[in-house]
Order: C-alpha cells, then sequence, then structure tokens
C-alpha cells in the first residue's frame, strides 16, 4: 500500500471497497487523521500502531466533547496530548506495578519459581 | 478539506468528517502506509543534506513522504546529542528549512508545530525554552545567545537596539520613528540567515509595532495603520505570535482612540484584556483598562470613565507603572475639574508631577490638563500661560497635531480675552498642521470659514468653536 491511500483491509485481510466520498475521507485522512498520527509518534514516542488507536480514540472523544467554541483544530491536538500522556502514564504505572508485584510478593516468586521448574 | 481558523463553523465542519470518518472505518483496519526504517533514513539523509546546505526547500513538493520525514527529522533532532551550540545551530537549520517550504492544506497547522518544536528543542539546548525567550522580548530582556554563524551585524545587538528604542518611544518619537522605519529596512533586506529562529520575524514585527506606534502618536494615522499592518504580518510568523499580536491590537484599538472610533474600540476591547489577562501580561492589561476608561470619558460617558478610573486607582501594580500612574491621575484630575471640583483635581495634578516628570509626554499632558483646569475656573491669563507651556513641550516632542489642536484651544481662550491679533496668530499657526495631517476632512467648512475671517482680521468665534470641537473628538 503506498503512502497516500487511507484505508487498508478489512478485518478479515479483504481490501476495503470503494466507498461514496472516498475522495472526502482521504482528504481527512491526509489533512487530520495522518498527521495527528505523526503528532502523537514524534512527541510522544508512541508507535504508529498506539498512535493510530490514540487519535481514533480522540476523534471518538470530539464527538462527544468537541464544542462549537474555540479552534476545533487546536482543540484535537490537545485531546491526542492527553490521550497519549495517559497511555504511557499507564504504561509507565502498570510496569511499575509489575515490577513491585514481581519482587516483593512471595507468592508471585515462587509461582515464579515453579513456572521455571516447570520449563 | 476546508478548515480556515477557529470559530463554531469550523467546529461543526470537523464534527461531521469526524462522524463520517469513524462510520467508515468501524471493522476496517487503517493502514497508515509507511514503513519506519525508510522513514528514518530519510530523515537522516534530510538532516545531512540541510545541515550541508544542499537542499533548496522552494524546489520539494510537500508531499505525505517528505511530510513523515520532517516529522521524523524532528524527532532525531530531540534525540540527538552534542553540545548545546551544536544543537541550538542544527534546529536552527532545520527550522530555516522547514520555514520556507511551500506547504498547502494544513489545517492543523503542522508546520507551525514543527517549527515550534524546533525552536523549543534548539533554545532548550542552551538551557531556555521558547515560553522563556517570549518572555525576555517582552520584557526587553536581549541576551548574547551563541550563534550558529557569524553575523555582520550580531542581532543580540540589534534587539538590544529595538528594546532600547522600546523604551525611548515615548521620550523622542520622532527619533524612534525614524530609527525604527530604518532598522525595519535593514532587516528587511538582509538573507534569511539572519539570527535564530524566528528572530528575523520579530525583530520586522517589532520594528514595524515602534515605527506604527510613534507614527499615531505624530499624528500620522495612515502611516500608524500601514506599520501596524506590517507588524501583524511579520508576528504572524514566529513561533509564539499570540502576546505579540495582541500587542498590535492593542495599538489599533490606540488609533481608533485618535480616530474617535470609540463604538469599535469598547466592542473589542474586552477580547483583548480577556487575552491579557490569560497571557499573564499585566501591564498591557492596566493600559487596555486605562484605555477603557479614556474611551468612555471621550464617548461622553464621564460617571462609566470615573467608576473605571477609580478601579484602576486601586490596581496594586499601577505602583510599579509610574508613566501609566501619572496619565490616570491627570485624566482623574481632568474629570474632577470638568465636574467643578478644582482642589481635588489640583492635587490630583500634584501627585500626579512627579510622576510624570521624567517622561516628556507625560508632562506635555499634564501641563495640557492644567491650562484646561484653569480655563474651566475662568483663571483665562494663567490658562493661556499653562497652554502656552504644554505646545511647547508638545514641539519638542514634534507632536505637531497635538500642538495645533492646543493652538486652536488658545485662541478661543485669547478671543474672550480680547487678545484677537494673538488669536489669529495661534490660528494661522495651527491652520497649516491641520490641513497637511488631514485632521480635518477635506471641506470642512470650519477651516473655510476661519481662514477667511483670519483673513478679514474678524476671527469667526463659532467656526473656531466647531474646529476645535471636531479636533477634540478626533486628537
Amino acid at each position: 500500500m503506498s503512502a497516500g491511500e487511507p484505508l487498508g483491509r478489512v478485518s478479515g485481510g479483504t481490501q476495503a471497497a470503494p466507498v461514496p466520498g472516498a475522495a472526502e475521507i482521504e482528504a481527512f485522512f491526509h489533512e487530520f487523521f495522518r498527521p495527528l498520527v505523526r503528532r502523537a509518534v514524534r512527541r510522544h514516542h508512541l508507535s504508529t500502531e498506539d498512535a493510530r488507536d490514540v487519535v481514533q480514540e480522540a476523534f471518538v472523544v470530539a464527538l462527544t466533547k468537541m464544542g462549537p467554541e474555540g479552534n476545533a483544530a487546536a482543540w484535537l491536538k490537545q485531546v491526542v496530548d492527553f490521550l497519549a500522556i495517559n497511555l504511557n502514564r499507564t504504561r509507565l504505572r502498570r510496569a511499575e506495578l509489575l515490577r513491585r508485584w514481581v519482587t516483593s510478593s512471595p507468592q508471585s516468586q515462587r509461582s515464579l519459581t515453579i513456572g521455571n521448574e516447570d520449563e | 478539506m476546508k478548515m480556515s481558523n477557529a470559530n463554531a463553523q469550523d467546529s461543526i465542519v470537523l464534527r461531521g468528517h469526524i462522524e463520517n470518518w469513524l462510520a467508515r472505518t468501524r471493522d476496517v483496519e487503517i493502514l497508515i502506509g509507511c514503513d519506519e526504517e525508510r522513514v528514518a533514513v530519510k530523515a537522516r539523509e534530510l538532516r545531512d543534506a540541510i545541515l550541508k546546505g544542499g537542499i533548496a526547500p522552494e524546489t520539494l513538493t510537500v508531499d505525505e513522504d517528505l511530510k513523515e520525514a520532517l516529522s521524523a527529522l524532528v524527532f532525531l533532532l530531540a534525540k540527538a546529542g552534542g553540545t548545546g551550540g551544536e544543537k541550538l545551530a542544527q534546529a536552527n537549520a532545520i527550522y530555516q528549512f522547514i520555514y520556507r517550504l511551500s506547504w498547502t492544506a494544513d489545517p492543523l497547522d503542522e508546520k507551525r508545530d514543527l517549527l515550534l518544536e524546533c525552536a523549543d528543542i534548539g533554545w532548550g539546548a542552551i538551557g531556555l525554552s521558547v515560553a522563556d525567550v517570549t518572555r525576555q522580548r517582552l520584557a526587553g530582556d536581549v541576551r548574547e545567545v551563541p550563534q550558529s554563524k557569524t553575523d555582520p551585524d550580531p542581532v543580540w545587538m540589534l534587539l538590544s537596539v529595538v528594546s532600547r528604542l522600546k523604551t525611548h518611544r515615548e521620550v523622542s518619537p520622532t527619533t524612534v520613528r525614524k530609527a525604527a522605519e530604518a532598522l525595519y529596512c535593514r532587516v528587511i533586506s538582509s538573507s534569511r540567515s539572519f539570527g535564530l529562529f524566528d528572530d528575523r520575524e520579530y525583530c520586522l514585527g517589532e520594528t514595524a509595532l515602534l515605527a506604527g506606534h510613534t507614527s499615531r502618536l505624530l499624528g500620522r494615522r495612515d502611516e500608524s495603520e500601514l506599520w501596524l499592518d506590517r507588524a501583524d504580518a511579520c508576528f504572524r510568523h514566529i513561533v509564539n505570535a499570540t502576546p505579540l499580536l495582541a500587542n498590535v491590537s492593542y495599538a489599533r484599538l490606540a488609533l481608533c482612540y485618535d480616530r474617535g472610533q470609540y463604538d469599535r474600540i469598547l466592542e473589542h476591547l474586552p477580547s483583548l484584556t480577556w487575552s491579557y489577562e490569560k497571557l499573564g501580561m499585566r501591564s498591557e492589561l492596566l493600559k487596555c483598562r486605562f484605555l477603557e476608561a479614556l474611551t468612555l470619558k471621550a464617548a461622553g460617558r464621564g460617571a462609566d470613565a470615573r467608576i473605571c478610573l477609580d478601579k484602576l486607582s486601586l490596581e496594586a501594580d499601577l505602583g510599579q507603572e509610574p508613566v501609566l500612574a501619572a496619565r490616570v491621575l491627570v485624566t482623574f484630575g481632568e474629570e474632577l475639574s470638568a465636574e467643578g471640583n478644582h482642589r481635588q483635581a489640583l492635587a490630583s495634578f500634584r501627585r500626579a508631577l512627579p510622576l510624570a516628570s521624567e517622561q516628556p509626554i507625560s508632562t506635555a499632558y499634564l501641563k495640557c490638563a492644567i491650562g484646561e483646569s484653569l480655563r474651566n475656573q475662568g483663571l483665562l491669563q494663567d490658562s493661556v500661560q499653562a497652554y502656552g507651556e504644554a505646545i511647547r513641550a508638545y514641539s519638542a516632542l514634534e507632536m505637531q497635531s497635538w500642538v495645533s489642536y492646543i493652538r486652536v484651544i488658545v485662541s478661543e481662550v485669547l478671543i474672550a480675552l480680547n487678545r484677537n491679533r494673538e488669536a489669529e496668530s495661534e490660528i494661522l499657526a495651527a491652520l497649516p498642521t491641520i490641513e497637511e495631517q488631514r485632521m480635518v476632512p477635506e471641506g470642512f467648512a470650519a477651516v473655510a470659514l476661519l481662514k477667511e475671517s483670519v483673513r478679514r482680521r474678524k476671527t469667526d468665534p463659532n467656526a473656531l468653536r466647531e474646529l476645535r470641537e471636531h479636533l477634540k473628538a478626533n486628537k
């Protein structure tokens, strides 16, 4: 797939059929979706896949929360930033908890040992 | 896809597109379609070419591939090592490259974001940030920074001159106007490699704003407007434009005041005040409140103006702004005098005197206000003397429109004193500037009547009053 094609496969792997308003969708992909993905990758060090999910989530948030006042584009960028920061924070917290739990819980150490024994 | 600026219509349009997009992408895997490794390689190649100066941005088409590479390049820049100076130079080179790209269809302002990030990374490499640099610029605190190359005119020195001109703009407006115009012309003819990041646009914007401000003080309103347009255009290209654009808006409203467009000021001032509040620009906020008081006073809403002035005089921050404090006290005194409360008016003028003494425009304004107060009290001889002082003060500042306005007032007082010959000579001295600076509309009848009456050596008091009222409303 070239850099210019917005939609890839349906989850099953089939190529998406051309849909009405495809030109508009393509324009939206280039002018909004991709720049936001690039932003999330560049500023928040997300993988392209994570950035893509964050941007999709930001669009869902926009449908319910974006008001008529203010700069809509700036608002959208800010939501992407917040969601990306949240994602990174959640991951860090989870990793920290996991590290602490693994090192401090005897049960977990035992299960790890058992696991090792199993191996 | 039409997205222009911040307004409700844009939000509605964008919502529609998002709704459409989400409906179409449900259960669909969205492929971004870029190979991260390939993009990273391209970003490195691009960086090397930019640093060697071997690529002309004007010749490139900004397509998706280039946008991906630029985004990756800024990402690389953020992670780059090296000394602060090296990183600053790299960030600046990339900034200048992106700046010169012709980037169309950019509703999310991606180009501006990349520029801002480059500047932040570059300034960050030497322990600063864009916010710090903006604060320093607004405070006129200019410091030498390591340059990526040796300029014939070190930029920090030019910026120091600009900063110095800013502090002198109300001390010697004629000199500052000439210097600001000369600096603007010099910078605009300089190469793009002037300074770091947005230094060039900042310097152009500040000099244009200075030229606009001083042109207004000197009564050159059309020129002032032209300079403010230039300042606006230059500031739009700097990375943190909001505070400086707010300053241009303030200068425009001050120009509206001179033109007697009071409704326009009262319509736009709340938005500007809110911007200054949000930006934490306390000094500018106080200036806005003072402009509001002046406008209300000039629009005939004396009681509202008094409330404004009362509130303003209680502001703790006013103590740090002696020039503004002097103007507030003089205006307050004028209001008291107009109400017949001459003793309190005099007390207010006395309090203003030490604050205004270092500032020629405030001093001239105070002398004029004292002249008016004396006239209100019927002390016409003393009034003529005070007005004469004001004329000398404004003449020294080369503020000819003010000089002419006061001469017209003085001639009225002189007629009341039966000193008709002196009144005629004041009118004859004032009329050339009034016409030259187009202080009255073309064919303004009172001027023609006045000229004729003076020629006949029988000054027409009605024409004189009409002219004075017109000038007062537009001074």
